[in-house]
């Protein structure tokens, strides 16, 4: 019998703009809201908000950047990985941003965030040195014990020397309900489909690929219409023989990620 | 001041997989800027009217200085890997537009900036990892790409691989010339201005926004005495730093930055 999966339909905040003026004094910007539609914005010398409202492209996504910074910029420090932690825990309950924790057993949702330093490299011509360039928050979610990815689908934060971040994407959602329970397609299935997919026949059979990963996840993509769903999907990473090489050893090939439904 | 693109972009491949959407990643970046920020488009070339020539340098019979050294802002989308990046095995000159230590220590294609590029931008998968091996020797992202800057100031590409997508093109081009909260958000432009963002900025920003976790973005950048090229904005918009030419100065740095999507 098929493994099921459910795809879920998903529900968006809609924010008022004292909401988003509320966020600006965690972020330092003055500046009037100006709202439309589809997004509420805030803009001030060097740094912009925007949220944008249920049925937008990226509905449900808070999006910060700060331009008095330069992001690929040297640093000799930047802020401890507890401070970005703590600083984005803040802000995502202050904004009311955490998604639902239902009680319904169709959805087991874990949330958390990590922070971790990002080393840029050096070279002078001579030698290579690791240096300091930014403190990164990120999100690690799973719906059902399956990753959830995407731009609406995922905390980031780049914090550079300073206690605000210099750029913040939340892309989140507010509840989800079940839309649907589907059968599952199972990962032999799905390299079946990426072989016949590639298989060529100027090559005799020969195989000109190799497979290096199967991944399924949520994509959690730009909303495009109708329902606004979270469906599961496969991301196959494969390799192929690199058409140009002459030499013996092998080397590195050019990689694909080839996206396929994974439920029927 | 004349500030001119081209982009390249291939779908249809013969020697490789095909892909799906960079007819509308690289002709969403050339219409953002040719229509809303007054570039002038040199090339739009496609599929069998993308040839690795238009990026080889002359010294090895290239024809970079008519095409991608000719323009201020390059932006390619294809198949890529750390060897660098590849065209359809029917055009001219060859299929691979490759880096150093690829057939040969100092055989690579790449020398821009001696005439006009300032930023290279590869929307293509692998290019920018940070160790790629050969016969069990480790070439860096420094072997492979650092005599490339002659000039140029930035090139900006992925560690890992990354999806392929309709709209990186078009988004990086927003963030670049600040229309970013009418294109991506639907802000009209009226209503809160413009808000360009540095090349670098930009870059991440549309990885961010277009691109899931696990996958990596980066950017390779040069500088000399006297230049700041990870402060550059795009011509019109911000400061763009002197062209960091190798030998002008008693010192020259490449620093490779990455970033999480």
């Amino acid at each position: 019998m098929s493994e099921k999966v459910y795809l879920f339909r998903r529900r968006t905040r809609a924010l008022e703009p004292e909401q988003l003026q509320a966020l600006s004094e965690y972020l330092e910007i003055e500046g009037e809201p100006v709202k439309t539609d589809e997004a509420l914005a805030l803009r001030g010398e060097n740094r912009a908000l925007v949220y944008a409202q249920p049925c937008a492209r990226l509905a449900g996504q808070l999006f910060y950047v700060d331009q008095s910074t330069a992001w690929g910029e040297v640093i000799k420090k930047s802020v401890d990985e507890k401070h970005a932690l703590d600083w984005s825990h803040r802000l995502i309950e202050a904004a009311g941003l955490q998604p639902d924790r239902s009680r319904d057993e169709d959805q087991r949702l874990e949330f958390d965030l990590v922070s971790f330093p990002t080393e840029g490299v050096v070279f002078d011509g001579k030698e290579r040195r690791r240096v300091n360039v930014a403190t990164n928050v990120r999100s690690q979610i799973r719906l059902n014990e399956i990753p959830v990815v995407g731009p609406r689908g995922k905390v980031r934060m780049l914090f550079k020397g300073t206690r605000t971040p210099v750029m913040m994407l939340v892309g989140l959602w507010d509840s989800l309900e079940v839309y649907e329970e589907r059968d599952l397609v199972s990962e032999n299935e799905v390299a079946r489909a990426v072989q016949d997919r590639l298989t060529d026949r100027k090559a005799c059979g020969e195989r000109t690929y190799n497979l290096n990963d199967i991944r399924l996840v949520y994509f959690a993509g730009e909303y495009e219409g109708g329902p606004d769903l979270l469906a599961p999907e496969y991301h196959v990473e494969v390799e192929h023989r690199d058409p140009a090489y002459r030499g013996k050893d092998p080397i590195q090939g050019p990689r694909q990620v080839i996206r396929l439904p994974a439920y029927r | 001041m004349a500030k001119e693109l081209g982009v390249e972009w291939i779908n249809n491949y013969d020697c490789l997989n095909q892909l799906t959407h960079e007819h509308e990643d690289a002709g969403g970046f050339y219409d953002e800027l040719v229509h809303h920020d007054g570039w002038v488009g040199l090339f739009n070339w496609g599929n069998s009217a993308a040839w690795e020539e238009d990026f080889k340098r002359p010294s090895k019979g290239g024809t970079a200085n008519s095409w991608a050294d000719a323009a201020d802002l390059v932006y390619f989308t294809g198949h890529g890997s750390p060897w660098g990046f590849y065209f359809r095995c029917d055009i001219p000159d060859d299929s691979l537009v490759e880096s150093d230590h690829y057939s040969g220590p100092t055989n690579g294609d790449l020398r821009l900036g001696l005439q006009d590029l300032e930023w290279l931008a590869l929307e293509v998968c692998n290019t920018l990892q940070l160790d790629a091996t050969r016969s069990g020797v480790n070439l860096d992202v420094f072997d492979r790409w650092a005599d490339a800057f002659q000039g140029m100031h930035i090139m900006c590409s992925f560690t890992t691989v990354s999806l392929d997508l309709a709209t990186p093109g078009r988004y990086f081009a927003a963030f670049l010339d600040g229309r970013w909260p009418s294109v991506i958000f639907g802000i009209p432009s009226s209503l809160i201005g413009r808000i360009p963002m540095k090349v670098i900025d930009a870059w991440f920003a549309m990885a961010s926004q277009t691109q899931p976790a696990p996958y990596e973005a980066a950017v390779l950048y040069a500088n000399t005495e006297g230049t700041d090229t990870h402060n550059d904005y795009i011509i019109g918009h911000g400061h763009v730093s002197p062209d960091p030419r190798p030998g002008a100065a008693n010192w020259f740095s490449w620093t490779w930055i990455p970033h999480a999507c």
